[in-house]
């Protein structure tokens, strides 16, 4: 049985030693700068799927993988406001799991920052790291993203992808041509990009 | 029903349409013929309020109304359906999903199981797997498949008034005749409805048998006629009329 976990960033540093298999079922994040380390002990399945709705957040998440452990994160971070997010992977040890999928969208004229790491340290094995990033832009740039993934160990998988996607007059003009108002059409667009 | 008066279209202050005169009364076929890069795809979206495109004289009237300036949903929801010669992907949503807003939209309801009666009906005459409805719009489907899926959602839609250009690129021998017969019937069925479109290929032409044929060549059209002109031209070519004008 996993355990189910909201987690709860309410200091500047917050430090999280997942001990046993765990859903992460909700996060809270702090109106102030932060960091948070998460430790996936060995042996051990962190679990996250999240819609997170947030405005003005400001930090860092650091997930720590040692041995054997499986990481399967996915986030749909709809923003408000100016946001600064890094999201970073570290794989230290071997036969660490990592699958990343994160989807971006800003809700408002603000602008926005993630960043997404990934490092697989030297000297480690069979290390599986994927990680996905997908960028919906409302009409200008928005959001910037920084990808970097790092490599260190020659006995590693690591894909990662990123893919921006703006929506274009031609597609608002497409629906709007099947009878869709303005609203409706971007409406229709967003609902499919968090759905796909 | 439908008429275009003394129609100037610009784009960032350049000119790419001049003096656009056409009437379309119901059951008609209208076809529009001219080289690349004259203005025809320009002329079909003009009428649908394309961004971009400036209307800076002239006007376009439907059943009676100035829709010279309406937005391109209240264009489509008086009843006018337009085809692109490109449809767009829409990403995550599918092709049932559009279908049932739109109808919304248009205060249109129709129940699930009249749907897809009617969805499996239509899917088996255009020769397209019945699944068509769940697939994401216009991604990952061959030129072919994306105008037969475009005619699936102008079934349920019923318009009156249907701009198609260049359906027929992309279509291999067979679906051009399924096509055709598909317009072909639709325009029995609905007595008010009537078709303008844009095409080179004679094999569509010679199916759908258009009623007017208008020669459109450097931003304006520099003749109109009937089934003859089109046999003209594509006996012919354009250069003979570029000549004429000359
Ligand atoms: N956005 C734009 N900005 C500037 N010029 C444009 C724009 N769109 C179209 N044009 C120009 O307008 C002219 C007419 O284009 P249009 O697409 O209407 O041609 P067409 O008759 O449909 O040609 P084809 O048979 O190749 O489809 C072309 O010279 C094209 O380059
Ligand atoms: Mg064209």
């Amino acid at each position: 049985m996993s355990k189910e976990e909201i987690i709860k960033i309410e200091k500047e540093n917050t430090e999280l030693n997942i001990l046993q298999d765990t859903i992460i079922t909700g996060w809270y994040f702090p109106k102030f700068p932060f960091v948070c380390n998460i430790n996936i002990s060995p042996n051990v399945k962190l679990f996250c799927k999240s819609l997170i709705e947030e405005n003005n957040i400001n930090g860092t998440i650091n997930i720590y993988s040692s041995n054997n452990s499986e990481l399967n994160l996915s986030l749909i971070l709809k923003l408000y406001g100016n946001n600064e997010l890094e999201i970073a992977n570290y794989i230290e040890e071997n036969q660490n799991v990592s699958q990343i999928n994160i989807k971006v969208l800003q809700m408002d004229s603000k602008k926005s920052t993630i960043k997404t790491v990934g490092v697989i340290k030297k000297n480690t094995k069979d290390n599986d790291f994927t990680e996905k990033v997908k960028v919906l832009n409302i009409k200008e740039e928005k959001i910037k993203c920084m990808p970097e993934l790092i490599v260190l160990s020659n006995e590693a998988t690591a894909n990662h992808s990123v893919t921006m996607k703006t929506f274009t007059d031609e597609e608002l003009f497409y629906l709007e041509s099947k009878g869709l108002n303005k609203l409706l059409a971007k409406k229709i667009i967003v609902e499919g990009f968090l759905n796909n | 029903m439908f008429k275009i008066t003394n129609l100037n279209v610009l784009i960032k202050n350049k000119e790419l349409l001049n003096n656009i005169n056409l009437e379309i009364k119901e059951q008609e076929v209208h076809a529009i013929m001219g080289p690349n890069g004259a203005g025809k795809s320009t002329l079909l979206k003009a009428i649908m309020s394309y961004p971009g495109l400036q209307k800076s004289i002239g006007k376009i009237e439907y059943e009676n109304q100035d829709i010279t300036n309406k937005l391109p949903n209240e264009i489509a929801n008086l009843g006018i359906y337009y085809l692109a010669q490109n449809p767009m992907a829409i990403e995550g949503v599918t092709t049932s999903e559009l279908i049932r807003t739109a109808l919304q939209e248009k205060g249109k309801w129709k129940d699930i199981f009249t749907f897809n009666k009617e969805c499996n009906k239509i899917c088996e005459i255009l020769e397209i797997p019945k699944d068509f409805i769940h697939r994401e719009i216009n991604v990952s489907m061959s030129g072919g498949e994306k105008k037969k899926q475009e005619l699936l959602i102008m079934h349920f839609l019923e318009p009156k008034l249907i701009i198609l250009d260049e359906i027929d690129s992309g279509l291999d021998v067979d679906a051009v005749k399924i096509v055709a017969n598909f317009l072909k019937e639709y325009l029995k069925e609905h007595e008010d409805c009537s078709i303008l479109l844009v095409s080179h290929q004679p094999l569509l032409l010679k199916y759908l048998e258009p009623t007017h044929v208008h020669l459109l060549i450097n931003k304006t059209f520099i003749k109109n006629g009937d089934k003859k002109l089109k046999d003209e031209i594509l006996e012919n070519g354009f250069q003979k009329f570029n000549g004429t004008m000359l």
